[in-house]
Protein backbone atom coordinates (compact mmCIF):
# COMPACT_ATOMS: atom_id res chain seq x y z
CA UNK A 1 0.00 0.00 0.00
CA UNK A 2 1.34 3.37 -1.06
CA UNK A 3 2.37 5.61 1.94
CA UNK A 4 0.35 9.48 2.38
CA UNK A 5 2.31 12.43 2.37
CA UNK A 6 1.05 12.32 6.16
CA UNK A 7 3.36 8.88 6.74
CA UNK A 8 6.24 9.77 4.82
CA UNK A 9 6.40 13.05 6.52
CA UNK A 10 6.12 10.66 10.29
CA UNK A 11 9.01 8.56 9.05
CA UNK A 12 11.20 11.52 8.36
CA UNK A 13 10.35 13.19 11.28
CA UNK A 14 11.70 10.16 13.51
CA UNK A 15 14.80 9.83 11.47
CA UNK A 16 13.95 7.85 8.88
CA UNK A 17 15.77 10.60 6.17
CA UNK A 18 15.30 8.56 3.31
CA UNK A 19 11.97 8.45 2.68
CA UNK A 20 12.23 12.29 2.01
CA UNK A 21 13.05 10.91 -1.73
CA UNK A 22 9.80 10.09 -2.11
CA UNK A 23 8.14 13.09 -0.95
CA UNK A 24 10.92 15.07 -3.58
CA UNK A 25 9.43 12.48 -6.15
CA UNK A 26 5.84 13.22 -6.10
CA UNK A 27 6.47 17.24 -5.83
CA UNK A 28 9.36 17.43 -8.16
CA UNK A 29 8.08 19.01 -10.97
CA UNK A 30 5.21 21.16 -9.29
CA UNK A 31 8.34 22.68 -7.14
CA UNK A 32 10.44 22.86 -10.17
CA UNK A 33 7.73 24.56 -12.67
CA UNK A 34 6.70 26.90 -10.12
CA UNK A 35 10.18 28.26 -9.57
CA UNK A 36 10.52 27.67 -12.90
CA UNK A 37 7.94 30.25 -14.69
CA UNK A 38 8.96 32.73 -11.81
CA UNK A 39 12.28 33.11 -12.33
CA UNK A 40 12.54 32.28 -16.22
CA UNK A 41 15.97 30.80 -15.64
CA UNK A 42 17.44 27.46 -15.42
CA UNK A 43 20.25 28.01 -13.69
CA UNK A 44 18.34 30.25 -10.64
CA UNK A 45 15.69 27.36 -10.98
CA UNK A 46 18.23 25.17 -10.58
CA UNK A 47 19.49 26.56 -7.72
CA UNK A 48 16.10 27.42 -6.22
CA UNK A 49 14.93 24.06 -6.60
CA UNK A 50 17.74 22.79 -3.94
CA UNK A 51 17.09 25.57 -2.04
CA UNK A 52 13.28 25.10 -1.55
CA UNK A 53 13.48 21.19 -0.91
CA UNK A 54 16.25 21.83 1.55
CA UNK A 55 13.81 24.44 3.36
CA UNK A 56 10.56 21.99 3.20
CA UNK A 57 12.90 19.20 4.84
CA UNK A 58 13.93 21.75 7.82
CA UNK A 59 10.14 22.43 8.07
CA UNK A 60 8.58 19.27 7.81
CA UNK A 61 7.89 19.37 11.56
CA UNK A 62 5.73 22.73 11.01
CA UNK A 63 3.46 21.37 8.57
CA UNK A 64 -0.44 21.45 9.24
CA UNK A 65 -2.22 18.45 7.80
CA UNK A 66 -5.16 20.48 7.43
CA UNK A 67 -3.51 21.92 3.83
CA UNK A 68 -2.59 19.25 1.10
CA UNK A 69 1.47 19.29 0.59
CA UNK A 70 0.70 20.44 -2.58
CA UNK A 71 -0.23 23.38 -1.53
CA UNK A 72 2.62 24.20 1.04
CA UNK A 73 4.96 23.23 -0.76
CA UNK A 74 4.07 25.89 -2.85
CA UNK A 75 3.79 28.11 -0.50
CA UNK A 76 7.84 27.46 0.69
CA UNK A 77 8.06 27.81 -3.12
CA UNK A 78 6.54 30.82 -4.02
CA UNK A 79 8.16 32.96 -0.78
CA UNK A 80 11.40 31.26 -1.77
CA UNK A 81 11.24 32.44 -5.21
CA UNK A 82 10.04 36.55 -3.68
CA UNK A 83 13.15 36.49 -1.45
CA UNK A 84 15.04 35.76 -4.69
CA UNK A 85 13.34 38.76 -6.66
CA UNK A 86 14.27 41.05 -3.83
CA UNK A 87 17.68 39.70 -3.54
CA UNK A 88 18.45 39.83 -7.20
CA UNK A 89 16.67 43.40 -7.20
CA UNK A 90 19.78 44.58 -4.60
CA UNK A 91 22.40 42.41 -6.37
CA UNK A 92 21.63 42.96 -10.28
CA UNK A 93 20.96 46.02 -12.91
CA UNK A 94 17.68 45.97 -14.01
CA UNK A 95 18.57 45.77 -17.52
CA UNK A 96 19.92 42.52 -17.31
CA UNK A 97 17.04 41.40 -14.43
CA UNK A 98 14.54 42.43 -17.58
CA UNK A 99 15.74 39.29 -19.77
CA UNK A 100 13.89 35.83 -19.22
CA UNK A 101 13.41 32.56 -20.72
CA UNK A 102 15.80 30.36 -21.83
CA UNK A 103 16.45 30.30 -25.68
CA UNK A 104 14.40 26.82 -26.78
CA UNK A 105 15.49 26.09 -30.34
CA UNK A 106 13.13 23.57 -32.37
CA UNK A 107 12.28 22.29 -35.12
CA UNK A 108 11.79 24.81 -38.24
CA UNK A 109 8.14 23.73 -39.08
CA UNK A 110 7.11 24.17 -35.38
CA UNK A 111 8.73 27.76 -35.19
CA UNK A 112 5.56 29.43 -35.71
CA UNK A 113 4.09 27.95 -32.41
CA UNK A 114 7.10 28.08 -30.49
CA UNK A 115 7.31 31.83 -31.09
CA UNK A 116 3.43 32.16 -30.25
CA UNK A 117 4.36 30.33 -26.88
CA UNK A 118 7.07 32.11 -26.10
CA UNK A 119 5.15 35.40 -26.39
CA UNK A 120 2.87 34.19 -24.00
CA UNK A 121 5.01 33.17 -21.42
CA UNK A 122 6.58 36.14 -21.93
CA UNK A 123 3.81 38.42 -21.64
CA UNK A 124 2.88 36.16 -18.17
CA UNK A 125 6.83 37.18 -17.29
CA UNK A 126 5.67 40.47 -18.06
CA UNK A 127 2.64 40.95 -15.36
CA UNK A 128 3.21 42.12 -11.86
CA UNK A 129 3.79 39.38 -9.00
CA UNK A 130 0.10 40.09 -7.65
CA UNK A 131 -1.23 38.73 -11.07
CA UNK A 132 1.20 36.39 -12.92
CA UNK A 133 1.12 34.14 -9.79
CA UNK A 134 -2.44 33.78 -10.06
CA UNK A 135 -2.40 32.95 -13.77
CA UNK A 136 0.15 30.54 -13.16
CA UNK A 137 -0.72 28.44 -9.93
CA UNK A 138 -4.08 28.03 -12.11
CA UNK A 139 -3.32 27.49 -15.38
CA UNK A 140 -0.06 25.85 -15.69
CA UNK A 141 0.04 23.66 -12.17
CA UNK A 142 -3.41 23.38 -11.74
CA UNK A 143 -3.93 24.69 -8.46
CA UNK A 144 -8.14 25.58 -7.33
CA UNK A 145 -8.61 29.04 -6.50
CA UNK A 146 -8.95 27.44 -2.50
CA UNK A 147 -5.53 26.23 -3.19
CA UNK A 148 -4.26 29.44 -4.42
CA UNK A 149 -6.03 31.14 -1.44
CA UNK A 150 -3.62 29.58 0.63
CA UNK A 151 -0.38 30.06 -1.26
CA UNK A 152 -0.91 33.50 -1.46
CA UNK A 153 -2.44 33.89 1.75
CA UNK A 154 -5.26 36.07 -0.04
CA UNK A 155 -9.08 35.81 -0.08
CA UNK A 156 -10.56 33.90 -2.82
CA UNK A 157 -12.77 36.54 -4.29
CA UNK A 158 -9.40 38.36 -4.43
CA UNK A 159 -7.58 35.89 -6.21
CA UNK A 160 -10.70 35.35 -8.37
CA UNK A 161 -10.63 39.10 -9.65
CA UNK A 162 -6.39 39.23 -10.09
CA UNK A 163 -6.77 36.01 -12.19
CA UNK A 164 -9.48 37.85 -14.26
CA UNK A 165 -7.56 40.81 -14.52
CA UNK A 166 -4.56 39.16 -15.48
CA UNK A 167 -6.45 37.27 -18.54
CA UNK A 168 -7.38 40.75 -19.77
CA UNK A 169 -4.24 42.16 -19.19
CA UNK A 170 -2.52 39.31 -21.35
CA UNK A 171 -5.40 39.72 -23.81
CA UNK A 172 -4.45 43.54 -24.41
CA UNK A 173 -0.63 42.80 -24.46
CA UNK A 174 -0.95 39.76 -26.93
CA UNK A 175 -4.13 41.49 -29.16
CA UNK A 176 -1.61 40.32 -32.36
CA UNK A 177 -4.90 41.43 -34.38
CA UNK A 178 -6.76 44.09 -32.72
CA UNK A 179 -9.35 41.41 -31.78
CA UNK A 180 -10.13 43.63 -28.46
CA UNK B 1 -12.02 47.65 -23.10
CA UNK B 2 -15.39 47.64 -23.74
CA UNK B 3 -17.87 45.09 -22.44
CA UNK B 4 -21.00 42.69 -23.42
CA UNK B 5 -22.59 42.50 -19.91
CA UNK B 6 -23.16 38.80 -18.36
CA UNK B 7 -21.35 36.97 -21.28
CA UNK B 8 -17.67 38.85 -19.77
CA UNK B 9 -18.41 36.76 -16.84
CA UNK B 10 -19.63 33.77 -18.10
CA UNK B 11 -16.14 33.83 -20.79
CA UNK B 12 -14.10 34.22 -17.02
CA UNK B 13 -15.93 31.44 -15.70
CA UNK B 14 -15.93 29.03 -18.75
CA UNK B 15 -12.28 29.57 -18.66
CA UNK B 16 -12.18 28.95 -14.68
CA UNK B 17 -13.82 25.30 -15.95
CA UNK B 18 -16.91 26.71 -13.80
CA UNK B 19 -19.33 26.33 -15.85
CA UNK B 20 -22.22 23.93 -16.16
CA UNK B 21 -23.81 22.63 -19.79
CA UNK B 22 -26.53 24.82 -20.04
CA UNK B 23 -24.35 28.01 -19.65
CA UNK B 24 -21.84 26.89 -22.17
CA UNK B 25 -24.90 26.38 -24.46
CA UNK B 26 -25.58 30.31 -23.47
CA UNK B 27 -22.05 31.13 -24.22
CA UNK B 28 -21.69 29.25 -27.29
CA UNK B 29 -24.45 31.02 -28.75
CA UNK B 30 -24.12 34.80 -28.05
CA UNK B 31 -20.00 34.06 -29.09
CA UNK B 32 -21.57 32.68 -32.64
CA UNK B 33 -23.51 36.12 -32.79
CA UNK B 34 -20.95 38.12 -31.51
CA UNK B 35 -18.10 39.61 -33.32
CA UNK B 36 -16.36 41.30 -30.47
CA UNK B 37 -16.62 38.10 -27.91
CA UNK B 38 -15.68 35.58 -30.87
CA UNK B 39 -12.51 37.27 -30.73
CA UNK B 40 -11.86 37.94 -27.56
CA UNK B 41 -12.51 34.07 -26.95
CA UNK B 42 -10.13 33.04 -29.40
CA UNK B 43 -7.51 35.14 -28.54
CA UNK B 44 -7.85 34.27 -24.62
CA UNK B 45 -8.73 30.07 -25.73
CA UNK B 46 -5.33 30.78 -27.34
CA UNK B 47 -3.31 32.42 -24.57
CA UNK B 48 -4.52 29.85 -22.06
CA UNK B 49 -4.36 26.84 -24.78
CA UNK B 50 -0.92 27.71 -24.64
CA UNK B 51 -0.15 28.35 -20.53
CA UNK B 52 -2.07 24.97 -20.35
CA UNK B 53 0.02 22.94 -22.78
CA UNK B 54 2.85 24.71 -22.57
CA UNK B 55 5.89 21.77 -21.99
CA UNK B 56 6.47 21.80 -17.88
CA UNK B 57 10.32 22.25 -17.10
CA UNK B 58 11.77 18.73 -15.58
CA UNK B 59 14.41 18.99 -12.91
CA UNK B 60 17.84 16.93 -13.33
CA UNK B 61 18.03 14.18 -11.35
CA UNK B 62 21.48 15.27 -10.40
CA UNK B 63 19.81 18.16 -8.46
CA UNK B 64 17.51 15.59 -6.28
CA UNK B 65 20.61 13.50 -5.33
CA UNK B 66 22.41 17.41 -4.56
CA UNK B 67 19.41 17.53 -2.07
CA UNK B 68 18.84 14.05 -1.05
CA UNK B 69 23.03 14.78 -0.03
CA UNK B 70 22.38 18.30 1.78
CA UNK B 71 19.57 16.47 3.85
CA UNK B 72 21.64 13.46 5.35
CA UNK B 73 24.18 15.86 6.66
CA UNK B 74 20.93 17.88 8.48
CA UNK B 75 19.57 17.45 11.49
CA UNK B 76 16.49 15.67 11.44
CA UNK B 77 13.74 18.30 12.05
CA UNK B 78 11.90 18.61 15.10
CA UNK B 79 8.02 18.95 15.47
CA UNK B 80 7.15 22.69 16.24
CA UNK B 81 6.03 23.52 19.64
CA UNK B 82 3.27 24.45 20.20
CA UNK B 83 2.53 28.33 19.86
CA UNK B 84 2.96 30.65 22.90
CA UNK B 85 -0.34 32.31 22.19
CA UNK B 86 -2.93 30.34 22.64
CA UNK B 87 -1.21 28.80 26.10
CA UNK B 88 -1.40 32.51 27.31
CA UNK B 89 -4.94 33.06 26.30
CA UNK B 90 -6.02 29.67 28.01
CA UNK B 91 -3.92 31.14 30.83
CA UNK B 92 -5.50 34.40 30.95
CA UNK B 93 -8.96 32.95 30.83
CA UNK B 94 -7.85 30.14 33.76
CA UNK B 95 -6.56 33.18 35.93
CA UNK B 96 -9.00 35.73 35.23
CA UNK B 97 -11.73 32.51 35.85
CA UNK B 98 -9.86 31.40 38.87
CA UNK B 99 -9.93 35.12 40.51
CA UNK B 100 -13.53 35.42 39.88
CA UNK B 101 -14.26 31.71 41.36
CA UNK B 102 -12.25 33.04 44.78
CA UNK B 103 -14.81 35.98 45.08
CA UNK B 104 -17.19 33.68 47.16
CA UNK B 105 -20.58 34.89 46.58
CA UNK B 106 -20.62 37.15 43.94
CA UNK B 107 -22.66 34.92 41.72
CA UNK B 108 -22.60 33.40 38.47
CA UNK B 109 -23.26 36.84 36.32
CA UNK B 110 -20.20 38.52 37.62
CA UNK B 111 -17.93 35.48 36.96
CA UNK B 112 -19.27 35.52 33.45
CA UNK B 113 -18.57 39.10 32.42
CA UNK B 114 -15.24 38.12 33.87
CA UNK B 115 -14.90 35.28 31.41
CA UNK B 116 -16.58 36.85 28.79
CA UNK B 117 -14.42 40.41 29.25
CA UNK B 118 -11.18 38.13 28.69
CA UNK B 119 -12.60 36.33 25.74
CA UNK B 120 -13.49 38.95 24.08
CA UNK B 121 -10.25 41.02 24.35
CA UNK B 122 -8.71 37.62 22.86
CA UNK B 123 -10.97 37.42 19.91
CA UNK B 124 -11.00 41.08 19.06
CA UNK B 125 -7.55 41.42 19.53
CA UNK B 126 -6.80 38.29 16.84
CA UNK B 127 -9.51 39.37 14.28
CA UNK B 128 -7.95 42.79 14.13
CA UNK B 129 -4.50 41.78 13.92
CA UNK B 130 -5.59 38.96 11.55
CA UNK B 131 -7.17 41.82 9.47
CA UNK B 132 -3.91 43.88 9.37
CA UNK B 133 -1.87 41.30 8.30
CA UNK B 134 -3.84 40.33 5.48
CA UNK B 135 -3.85 44.12 4.38
CA UNK B 136 0.22 44.37 4.65
CA UNK B 137 0.51 40.64 3.02
CA UNK B 138 -1.81 42.18 0.11
CA UNK B 139 0.04 45.25 -0.64
CA UNK B 140 3.42 44.02 -0.10
CA UNK B 141 3.32 40.00 -0.76
CA UNK B 142 6.52 39.69 -0.09
CA UNK B 143 6.52 40.87 3.43
CA UNK B 144 3.39 38.17 3.69
CA UNK B 145 6.16 36.10 6.05
CA UNK B 146 6.54 38.96 7.57
CA UNK B 147 3.18 40.21 8.61
CA UNK B 148 2.26 36.47 9.64
CA UNK B 149 5.02 36.86 11.96
CA UNK B 150 3.81 40.07 13.03
CA UNK B 151 0.37 38.48 13.25
CA UNK B 152 1.90 36.20 15.78
CA UNK B 153 3.86 38.46 17.90
CA UNK B 154 0.54 40.78 18.29
CA UNK B 155 -1.47 37.64 19.41
CA UNK B 156 0.69 37.09 21.81
CA UNK B 157 1.07 40.95 23.39
CA UNK B 158 -3.07 40.54 22.82
CA UNK B 159 -3.14 37.65 24.88
CA UNK B 160 -1.22 39.12 27.64
CA UNK B 161 -3.30 42.24 27.25
CA UNK B 162 -6.46 40.37 27.72
CA UNK B 163 -4.96 38.55 30.93
CA UNK B 164 -4.59 42.50 32.36
CA UNK B 165 -8.71 43.02 31.29
CA UNK B 166 -9.57 39.64 33.27
CA UNK B 167 -7.53 40.94 36.01
CA UNK B 168 -8.92 44.11 35.93
CA UNK B 169 -12.28 42.38 36.19
CA UNK B 170 -12.35 40.30 39.28
CA UNK B 171 -10.33 43.56 41.03
CA UNK B 172 -13.36 45.52 40.13
CA UNK B 173 -16.13 42.88 41.31
CA UNK B 174 -13.75 42.58 44.63
CA UNK B 175 -14.21 45.80 45.36
CA UNK B 176 -17.91 45.82 44.66
CA UNK B 177 -17.86 42.87 47.27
Amino acid sequence: MEMTDADIIAECLSGRTETFAELMTRYRRLVYNVIYNYTGTREDSDDLYQDVFIRIYQSLGTYNAAYRFSTWATRIAVNACFDWRKKRRETVPIESATEVGDARPGPEEQYIAEEQTERVLEAVQGLPDMYRLPVQLFHQEGLSYREIADVLKQPESIVKNRLYRARLMLAGSLNWDGAL
Amino acid sequence: MKRCGRNDELMMRFFDRGLGEAEIALLDNHVRSCGRCKKRFDLLSGIIGVLEHAAPAEASQELDESVMRAVRALPVPAPAPAGTAPVLAAAGILLALALAVALQGNGPVELMLAAADTLNGVVAGAWKTQLAADFIGGLFPGLAGSASRLFWNVVVAGAASSMLVGLRSAVSVLRKA
